[in-house]
């Protein structure tokens, strides 16, 4: 585009201007002239053009009425209106249907229009970087759309035909494993597959359009619950929702913050405590929910509190298998759905996390 | 619940993956839940074998199809689409489960949304789920 030349179509009835313009300009530009519409619109058919002049008065038309005539099937081209009057009306006109750059009175000041032609052509090209620009986006979005998609199955699922193998010998008894290797094999391969679906888990949270519908509590604590004792059967929950009024909200993103924070509950509990406890409270009504998840486990350190919502953070003095990117999907799925979250913790005692969540009841699915 | 419990079920294993076909069909004889196992690393495959039946109608009564969602070329839907142009004799006695590690919502949602697919297991493939989805079957 550098050494490109600027292409103007400039079409008016007199053709004492045309030649005046032309003049001027042809060393500057790449110039096209037409005396009426049609022979514009034949230039417009073949030539990508960069910029539009037209007068205003025209036998039959005005400049306003052509550029708006075009925008349709050439919306790409600054356009650019001249008019020997001070017509108001068409000013306007033209300035309501937004498809104009800049006027220039009649007759025009030689210095002022190759100055608004640079203008107008700077704008066309960042218009057309910006296009380019988003093009490009689209496409790395879904370069990575399919990449998760790959990355889901074709990581997950050796990682599956390896479990399924290690059940396997558990079923027929096959491998004499005094040591317990298969076991820490097994646990390897459930981490590494658990590091996976957070990725899933992120990126879905960050594509997906928020999905709003009506939540009962009850069930979503339950479920997720459910979930959570599949996985570490020893942890006691005390479970008090208080629901008032319907509610509505993204079901996905709810259970993903609920997932997240009561699998931290559980993973950081006190290694020799003899009631691990994750206390869950809910209150909510036809404008928001409060929930409460709060545990008794080994507590954040004051100084961290700050990092613990940043991607990959983690302490270093645990030596937890944590990945670091639980609370950080957290964080993302509430900014989603206008939720905020608060944390504060005693080291040594529990740690207490407080969501707000809108319901959507006003706003409504679309 | 018809099932017939004096003939057993006659697996079909549909899957790219070899090692996971071999897991399959292992699990479902050491855990007695058939004998009769037949594996395909293919949907064309398997596709022919059970348009044999079409000529010879012998397909057992209970059939069980355990299929794979991503597989190259034909993928399990692929499968699903020229399972309907099979018989109706076949697709009576056939019912088909989704066996798939894929966490992706089209995929799950396209196989629940599938009239044919009677169950949807996630692998690594577990008995206990297995026998579920068998029992809640209904044969005609």
């Amino acid at each position: 585009m550098e050494n490109e030349r600027i292409r103007i179509l400039y079409i008016d009835d007199e053709v004492n201007n045309l030649n005046a313009f032309r003049a001027n300009f042809r060393r500057v530009y790449e110039i096209y002239t037409a005396t009426g519409t049609l022979e514009a619109r034949k230039t417009l058919q073949s030539i990508p053009l960069h910029i539009i002049i037209a007068d205003q008065r025209m036998p039959g038309t005005t400049g306003v009425e052509f550029f708006n005539a075009i925008k349709e099937n050439y919306p790409d081209p600054i356009r650019i209106l001249l008019t020997g009057y001070t017509d108001v009306e068409a000013l306007i006109d033209a300035i309501n249907k937004g498809q104009i750059y800049r006027f220039i009175r009649k007759p025009w000041d030689d210095f002022e229009l190759q100055n608004t032609i640079s203008n107008a052509y700077e704008i066309y090209i960042t218009k057309k970087e910006l296009e380019n620009k988003v093009e490009e986006l689209q496409k790395t979005n879904d370069e990575l759309s399919r990449f998760i998609y790959s990355a889901s199955h074709d990581l997950r699922s050796p990682l599956m035909s390896v479990l399924g193998i290690i059940n396997l010998s558990k079923l027929d008894h096959s491998v004499t494993d005094p040591n317990g290797y298969m076991k820490m094999i097994e646990n390897s391969i459930l981490r590494t597959d658990g590091f996976i679906q957070k990725l899933i888990e992120y990126y879905k949270n960050a594509k997906l359009q928020p999905d709003y519908e009506q939540i009962d509590f009850n069930a979503l604590v339950q479920d997720c619950i459910e979930e959570c004792k599949r996985q570490h059967s020893d942890m006691q929950f005390q479970v008090d929702v208080d629901q008032q009024g319907v509610f509505y909200g993204d079901v996905f993103r709810i259970s993903v913050i609920l997932n997240n924070l009561i699998s931290n509950a559980i993973k950081y509990q006190k290694p020799d405590i003899e009631d691990p406890m994750v206390i869950l409270q809910v209150t909510s009504n036809t404008h928001s929910a409060t929930l409460t998840i709060e545990d008794n486990g080994i507590g954040i350190l004051s100084e961290h509190l700050n990092s613990i919502f940043k991607m990959f953070f983690r302490t270093k003095s645990n030596n937890k298998p944590g990945t670091g990117i639980g609370l950080y999907i957290v964080k993302e799925a509430l900014t989603r759905i206008g939720g905020t979250i608060t944390v504060s913790s005693i080291y040594g005692k529990g740690t207490r996390f407080v969501i707000t969540i809108p319901s959507q009841n006003a706003k409504g699915p679309k | 619940m018809q099932k017939d419990q004096n003939k057993p079920f006659h697996f079909i294993l549909i899957d790219d993956n070899e090692i996971d076909l071999f897991f399959h069909e292992k699990l479902i004889k050491i855990q007695k839940i058939s004998d009769e196992v037949t594996s395909f690393t293919n949907v064309i495959q398997a596709l022919e074998y059970l348009s044999t039946f079409k000529k010879t109608g012998r397909i057992y009564p209970q059939t069980i199809i355990l299929l794979d969602i991503q597989m190259p070329e034909l993928d399990g839907f692929d499968f699903l689409d020229h399972f309907e142009e099979l018989s109706d004799d076949i697709q009576k006695k056939s019912k088909i489960f989704i066996v798939s590690s894929s966490l992706d919502h089209g995929d799950l949602s396209r196989s629940h949304a599938n009239h044919l697919v009677e169950a949807i297991l996630k692998k690594p493939l577990n008995t206990g789920e297995l026998i579920e989805a068998l029992n809640a079957l209904v044969f005609r």
